[in-house]
């Protein structure tokens, strides 16, 4: 290798990393440690969802519009919330057969929405009864595992380390 | 200012070192081997000579090779000298560097690892795309040096081997290397602590655009690019700016780029460039809204990219213990051995390279005839079915020590027990960085845990998957409130963390491992 090679090469590189300076942001853009954003219709836990999502249906199907955008946007954040089950269901102590029955219902009810919403931005009439029968029989299998979580979960695998009680 | 820029810079230097050191040493030992025990015809012939075939075969060796894109140098020389197409050759150091077998099965701890398969797709796309644009534009590739001769079956054979590597230890390659990781120390003087957390955030038109211009400079291990790739995802961040993260910074460094340079010249090196450039970029826009997680809460910012930064506040008042101590951290055992053994063979090379500037012990190896006593169990073997039986070996060896990297869960369990003990201790006390170090570690512990178990038991539960996601989005949460200093909310956090790692301990059904305590 010859040392004018070696010498544009290194050239080469302190330019290249100069040339892309002006691309990268000079300070940290804001308070680093800003908590992540939780949608506001997040529910708290697998009972308030199945109140949610059997709240928001009835609205829905009651909306005399449903092919407006107020509409899609309230059926986008009710398949949000049923893609959120599972998750939600995990926070739990759910043993594995229950939060199973969980994550069965929300694969099977999203793409069924996941249509309904993709006829409302084609522009027609979303058709939710076809999923009513679905959805009122998911519920109350959901409601029934609900209420059969344990209330608190078991004593942790050894104190917090530095807890102070 | 200057203080923090030189501390910061020094310290991403000898962090980029301690990753890059072992799949150097790995690239030093198949130099060797392509030198010695293949020759420039076989050498050619594995790679696939010249044309479309060489691409997709370069491309394919790449793949299954474990390295990095500053171990890629040493073995592309000695490809550049077998006389391998220019085409063929950029397009191995390219991709060599992208995956290896420990960073696919991280992969497949993403939320979705289809991801994965795409992004080799496309850096396959790529070089065929760039490397036969080159082609015709550049026909002729230079060879650059002549090849040794071949060298008699035995020690003599063995002793080549280790003068090509000792040679490349302290010869031009360890110059690139050097360069390459200036990248990253330049990196890290310059870019202020976290400069990027929110630069590459998903929707930003210029995500894919500024990650280009970071990654080129920037130097990532297969398993570092894999593990941010996850972290971009599970942070809704720009999947462009992922394939560039992929593509050019695990592909590509300074150091890379020199070589190139030196090797092919100015114009072809800036065609090359601008062709992968171009090519990534457009790619990289293309794709940034098909692959956008839409099932994930966009995050207003993430950590993945600190590491490119400069890891000290301009405001840090205590710099010159606490870089000492981040220095301690990084060079700490076991993960020092292959710097020492690295630095051993580039010492030993120089020495080798002022006693024996000529080669002169090389030609009396390619002269020697060592007169052997005949032994019925003495069987001669062609340097070529070694050498080939030896690369065979460097890829079963790298899926063997997947099992190693991703132990069984019972161990898994043990080392989680003592990080959680050290994370949830630093959150109580309020220590920032300390937590952030252990929490960063126990997230890791958390998809080997996953990869383990996959590994062993060829199946993970989505009950399994949903538990570790949990536990890792909750352990973000902690960091954050912990950097934020709120004292309640952290309170509240380390039990939600703790909740969560009990019941991840549940969903992998290992019998609780004994607490240890702190002075064990």
């Amino acid at each position: 290798m010859h040392a004018t090679h070696l010498t544009i090469a290194v050239g080469m590189a302190l330019a290249w990393l100069v040339a892309g300076w002006g691309c990268a942001p000079r300070e940290p853009s804001g308070d680093v440690s800003e908590e992540h954003g939780v949608p506001p219709h997040k529910p708290a836990d697998l009972s308030s969802a199945i109140v949610q999502i059997e709240r928001r249906f009835a609205e829905l199907v009651r909306d005399p519009d449903p092919a407006g955008p107020r509409f899609a946007e309230r059926l986008q954040e009710m398949i949000d919330i049923v893609r959120w089950l599972p998750y939600i269901a995990g926070e739990s102590d759910l043993p594995e057969a229950q939060w199973n029955v969980v994550h069965q219902a929300s694969e099977r009810l999203q793409p069924l929405l996941q249509q309904q919403y993709a006829r409302v931005q084609r522009g027609a009439p979303a058709e939710l009864q076809s999923v009513q029968s679905l959805l009122e029989a998911t519920l109350a299998e959901l409601r029934q595992v609900a209420s059969s979580q344990p209330q608190a979960i078991d004593p942790p695998a050894g104190p917090i380390p530095g807890d102070v009680p | 200012m200057i203080e923090t820029a030189l501390w910061g810079g020094s310290l991403r230097c000898v962090q980029a070192l301690v990753l890059a050191a072992p799949t150097i040493l790995v690239s030093l030992f198949v130099t060797g081997l392509l030198a010695r025990l293949f020759g420039p015809k076989l050498t050619r012939q594995l790679y696939g000579g010249s044309g479309w075939r060489s691409l997709v075969q370069s491309w394919t060796l790449g793949m299954l090779l474990p390295g990095c894109s500053l171990g890629v140098i040493p073995i592309s020389r000695e490809l550049c000298r077998a006389g391998l197409g220019g085409s063929a050759v950029l397009a191995f150091a390219l991709t060599q560097p992208l995956f290896d077998p420990l960073s696919v099965l991280y992969g497949l701890t993403l939320g979705k690892p289809l991801i994965v398969f795409a992004f080799a797709g496309c850096s396959l796309v790529l070089v065929m795309v760039v490397g036969s644009l080159w082609d015709r534009l550049h026909p002729d590739s230079p060879a650059l040096e002549p090849m040794p001769v071949p060298v008699q079956a035995g020690w003599p054979r063995l002793l080549s081997i280790l003068l090509v590597v000792l040679r490349e230890a302290a010869g031009p390659t360890m110059v690139y290397v050097g360069i390459g990781l200036m990248g990253t120390a330049l990196l890290g003087a310059l870019l202020p602590f976290g400069a990027l957390s929110r630069a590459m955030n998903g929707g930003n038109p210029w995500a894919p655009w500024t990650m280009t211009w970071v990654a080129i400079p920037a130097y990532a291990t297969p398993t570092l690019a894999m593990s941010q790739l996850g972290s971009m995802f599970q942070h809704a961040n720009s999947a462009g700016a992922a394939l560039q993260l992929l593509t050019l910074g695990a592909g590509l460094n300074l150091g890379l780029l020199a070589w190139i340079l030196a090797t092919y010249g100015w114009r072809r090196t800036l065609t090359w460039m601008g062709l992968l450039l171009v090519a990534s970029l457009s790619m990289a826009y293309a794709l940034d809204r098909p692959l956008h997680p839409r099932d994930v809460e966009p995050a207003d910012h993430t950590h993945a990219f600190d590491i490119y930064c400069c890891p000290f506040h301009a405001n840090e008042t205590h710099l010159a213990p606490l870089a000492q101590q981040r220095f301690r951290e990084a060079l700490a055992l076991p993960q020092v051995i292959p710097v020492g053994i690295l630095g051993a063979l580039m010492l030993l090379g120089a020495v080798l390279q002022v006693v024996d500037p000529q080669h002169r012990l090389e030609k009396w190896l390619e002269v020697a005839e060592v007169s052997r006593a005949a032994s019925r169990y003495d069987v001669h073997i062609p340097a070529p079915v070694v050498g080939g039986l030896l690369l065979i070996g460097v890829v079963a060896m790298s899926i063997v020590g997947c099992f190693a990297y991703y132990p069984h869960k019972h161990e898994v369990f043990q080392e989680m027990q003592m990080v959680r003990a050290e994370a949830l201790l630093a959150a109580n006390l309020m220590d920032a960085r300390k937590a952030a170090h252990y929490i960063q570690l126990w997230d890791a512990w958390t998809r080997r845990l996953e990869v383990g178990v996959f590994l062993r038991e060829w199946h993970l539960t989505p009950y399994q998957k949903i538990k570790a996601k949990i536990l890792r989005d909750k352990l973000e949460l902690l960091r954050h409130e912990v950097e934020s200093d709120d004292h309640e909310a952290t309170k509240i956090m380390i039990r939600q963390v703790n909740d969560a790692y009990v019941r991840l301990q549940k969903a992998f059904n290992p019998p609780t491992p004994p607490l240890l305590s702190r002075d064990e």
